[in-house]
């Protein structure tokens, strides 16, 4: 147990490094690159009044005539303790502006993995009962061509069919992000369809992989030919191998995740941190963007975190290997 | 015992679906009835139909194969008619089946005991007694030492026997009145094979089950089986009793099965000429190897790690002269093939203790000189993995004269062609893919190719086991023949001891990495230093002795 541990450990240290570096990367290009936060937020009409003299008195109002390493570390530590500071212009705490889109986000996605893994978990187990069958051909053609079709498209054929053709939804969301969470979660029904069928198509080829070569292997055949029934050979001795391939996938799902919701939030106008991302990079809100990119990588490095937590869950074979180093 | 067959197969007939409306016939016209209580044993070579028969018995048939005819009486039951709960029951009540590889065939995430259990729920199994407690009761039948330990583990933290324990206690579970087994001590090694063998027997005649044992192994089936069922191309060619047809086989194809065994009384004589005092070849001196030693311990994610592993290798001292073969038998991981690893340079660490013909070999192959790695020839065990699948014969025979004789590809062709003839490969091979080709065939353009590069030492690591054993005989044959044609030496490393005796004029026996016993073959077999010695020649003794002696019965 104790080598598990420190397997954990080094995945740990793994994970703040990844983080670290992403900041820098962050820090980099929001900060460093041609147009400092001043020239960058000021509007370009605005600057021409600037005296070079009130421009650097600026930069050393807001600290940047400082060397890079000292200003890196003082972003890095923001970052790390959850200290996201205030915005550049209005001096408004930047966690009040994005707490709620964070949250109406973070439901999409949450609801998207869920329905996602269901979903998934359901169409993987039937159609690899029957490889080449009528279902398995019928469910893979259809994940095959959702597969192929972009987030945005999919979310505006959503539109067309389900708000202007039915008329059972809303075309776009009118909620504003501090709404009460249930009507964001009925409104996000769409959004997370459009986004599940994406994501789920893939996830579906590699279970559907997976339990397709778990059901041939011999130990497979053994509880068949002890009497076993076959739901139960599917769940408990197919299933949890079947599944491992396809978490490392979900990881990435994730990560797509992100991308993904910035398009269908704009899509449909989802009171999500997508459309606040957008906003605030077209503000040159710093702070802001620091902050986002920061909570969507801790968000993906978190995922890996939990899918490698739930993989040594499920194989012992890879608890011994971790214990031999 | 006739009158009232405890099974009772009647014009059995399997087939296989290899196109939309092709069949292959895998099993063709099969009939006889078996007592209660008796054994019979199926053997034949591998594609025979032996396993699709044995999955037969428990109304079974892999995917793509289905029962075309017949009928398959248990106890007056035809059992191939048998459909939903019917079959569940059947399947591990009434019938059990223990499959030839116990690691691959034991769930990798489900630990002993939960294997053991849901079978006790499903069959309703458990007597009055938990499940837990009738699952470690079973474990302790076995003869397996702390079942309660064993019944905590999961498969892969098991040996090879123990596994295999487990899943015969898996069969039992529900006291079935036929047990097949199908191959089930193929993986094993010999001193493991024999002990399994005798539980089996044992557990037999206590409950008087039904035994069906499938092997290609003839001597296992002598020593288990009081009829005998001979098979070939999915037909039976000749059945009866096992004494009387081993000892008078009917017909050609049963006598070139026992023709073929190797017996250890057939061993070659050492030939002191060959043992003369010429230089030789190769030398090992005090040579000790552990796997993943700390390379790079001051690196920041290996502060975590442990102590290093025990040695593979310790103290390993031998010498081979040119044209001679030095045997090396031990059991897995008595570190046989890692000795061959080093000296093919596959892996780093022999410190300069490897000399070839009065050099230095260096540690790893790619910083050996051309001239030596031309000189120094490996053969692997699964010839399918060892030969690239995308290269044609000709191709994989001619890249090693393309490279040390720089020979074109059409002078080569010549050369290609007369080394396809040394090995009884016909010309027509040359387009093919190794995926073309038989077992014994690919494993004989694996030899053309180590005897491609003219070598002087070819180590060859279980270069037989994965065969049938006439494919075996005949694959042994030829690498005598070009052993003495080309005065090529080999190492020759397998499990075997019957095989190892039958080429080598030296054996060295590896236990736990280090040399047990150390001499030339007669010495070995005849007088023995260590224990460990003889324990395995009384395993492969009792093994091969009672097809040649006929005396069954005493053994068990």
């Amino acid at each position: 147990m104790g080598s598990i541990m420190n397997m954990l450990g080094r995945r740990l240290i793994l994970s703040f490094a990844i983080l670290s570096l992403t900041s820098l990367i962050v820090f980099l290009g929001t900060e460093v690159l041609p147009g400092d936060a001043i020239t960058a937020t000021i509007p370009a009409e605005e600057l021409a009044f600037y005296t070079p003299e009130q421009l650097a008195d600026l930069r050393k109002e807001y600290g940047l005539d400082r060397p890079l390493p000292v200003r890196f570390l003082e972003v890095w530590e923001r970052l790390f303790t959850f200290d996201f500071g205030t915005t550049l212009i209005k001096k408004e705490p930047v966690l009040d502006h994005i707490a709620h889109p964070m949250i109406n986000s973070g439901i999409l996605a949450g609801l998207a993995m869920l329905v996602m893994l269901g979903l998934v978990l359901v169409l993987g187990i039937l159609a690899s009962l029957k490889p080449g069958g009528r279902l398995d051909t019928a469910i893979s053609a259809t994940t095959l061509f959702t597969y192929s079709m972009p987030d945005f498209v999919v979310g505006n054929v959503f539109v067309v069919i389900f708000a202007v053709w039915l008329g059972l939804t809303p075309a776009v969301i009118f909620a504003p992000t501090n709404a009460p969470k249930l009507t964001i979660l009925l409104a996000s029904l769409l959004p997370v369809a459009a986004l599940c069928i994406h994501g789920a198509a893939y996830q579906f080829r590699l279970l559907r992989a997976g339990m397709v070569e778990a059901l041939n292997s011999d130990y497979v055949e053994r509880a068949r030919l002890a009497g076993l029934p076959t739901w139960y050979i599917c769940i408990r001795h197919a299933l949890p191998v079947a599944m491992i391939p396809m978490l490392n996938g979900t990881a990435q799902f994730v990560a797509g995740l992100l991308s993904g919701s910035v398009v269908v939030e704009t899509v449909f106008k989802y009171p999500g941190v997508g459309s606040e991302l957008l906003r605030a990079l077209a503000q040159r809100e710093i702070p802001t963007i620091q902050a986002i990119a920061f909570l969507a990588a801790l968000a993906v490095v978190t995922a890996n975190f939990i899918a490698d937590l739930a993989i040594l869950g499920l194989d012992p074979r890879v608890r011994a290997s971790a214990q031999h180093g | 015992m006739e009158r009232t067959p405890h099974i009772d197969v009647r014009n059995l007939k399997l087939v296989y679906k290899t196109g939309s409306n092709s069949e292959l016939t895998a099993l063709d016209d099969i009939n006889f009835t078996l007592g209660k209580g008796e054994t019979l044993g199926i053997v034949g070579e591998s594609g025979c139909g032996k396993s699709s028969l044995a999955r037969a018995f428990l109304s079974y048939t892999r995917p793509g194969a289905r029962i075309a005819d017949g009928q398959l009486y248990v106890s007056g039951v035809d059992i191939l008619r048998l459909d939903g709960s019917g079959l569940l029951k059947y399947r591990g009540g009434r019938a059990a089946l223990v499959p030839q590889n116990p690691l691959s065939s034991l769930t990798p995430h489900l630990t002993i005991g939960q294997h053991l259990t849901e079978l006790i729920r499903q069959h309703n199994a458990n007597g009055g007694i938990t499940s837990q407690q009738r699952a470690l009761d079973l474990l302790a039948a076995m003869e397996l030492p702390d079942p309660v330990a064993i019944y905590k583990r999961y498969p892969h933290q098991l040996s090879g026997g123990q596994r295999q324990r487990v899943v015969i206690a898996a069969a039992l579970v529900a006291e079935p009145e036929l047990i097949v087994l199908d191959e089930p001590t193929t993986a094993l090694d010999k001193t493991v094979e024999s002990q399994v063998l005798l539980l089996v027997a044992r557990l037999q005649k206590e409950t008087n089950t039904t035994l069906v044992y499938v092997s290609h192994d003839l001597n296992v089936i002598a020593r288990m089986c009081e009829r005998v069922l001979v098979m070939q191309n999915g037909k039976v060619v000749e059945e009866g009793e096992t004494k009387s047809v081993f000892n008078r086989p009917q017909t050609e194809y049963t006598r070139t099965l026992i023709a073929a065994i190797p017996k250890l009384q057939h061993a070659k004589q050492p030939s002191p000429v060959r043992l003369a005092d010429s230089a030789p070849i190769l030398t090992v001196k005090g040579l000790d190897f552990t796997y993943g030693r700390p390379k790079n311990a001051g690196s920041l994610f290996n502060v975590f790690k442990r102590v290093s592993p025990p040695p593979t290798l310790q103290d390993i001292s031998l010498t081979i002269q040119p044209g001679s073969t030095l045997g090396v038998v031990g059991e897995s991981g008595s570190g046989k093939s890692t000795l061959a690893s080093l000296v093919a340079g596959l892996v780093d660490g022999n410190e300069g203790k490897i000399t070839f013909d009065g050099k230095p070999l260096s540690g790893l192959a790619t910083g050996r000189q051309r001239e030596l790695r031309r000189r120094v020839q490996m053969i692997f065990q699964d010839p399918a993995s060892s030969l690239n699948p995308q290269h044609s014969v000709e191709q994989i025979i001619g890249r090693p004269l393309q490279i040390f004789f720089g020979m074109t590809r059409a002078a080569s062709r010549d050369r290609i062609v007369e080394l396809l003839e040394e090995l009884d490969l016909p010309v027509t091979c040359l387009g093919r893919l190794p995926r073309q080709l038989s077992g014994g065939q690919q494993q004989r353009v694996a030899i053309a190719r180590a005897f491609a590069c003219k070598p002087d030492l070819v180590l060859c690591d279980e270069v037989t086991s994965a065969l049938d054993v006439t494919v075996q005989a005949h694959v042994l044959g030829l690498m005598k023949r070009l052993q003495r044609e080309h005065n090529t030496a080999y190492l020759f490393i397998s499990h075997d001891l019957p095989v190892v005796a039958d080429m080598s004029d030296q054996i060295l026996v590896l236990e736990g990495g280090r040399i047990r016993d150390y001499s030339d073959t007669g010495t070995i077999l005849n007088h023995p230093n260590s224990p460990y010695t003889r324990k395995l020649l009384e395993a492969f003794a009792i093994a091969s002795g009672h097809i040649a002696q006929g005396n069954l019965k005493n053994v068990i």
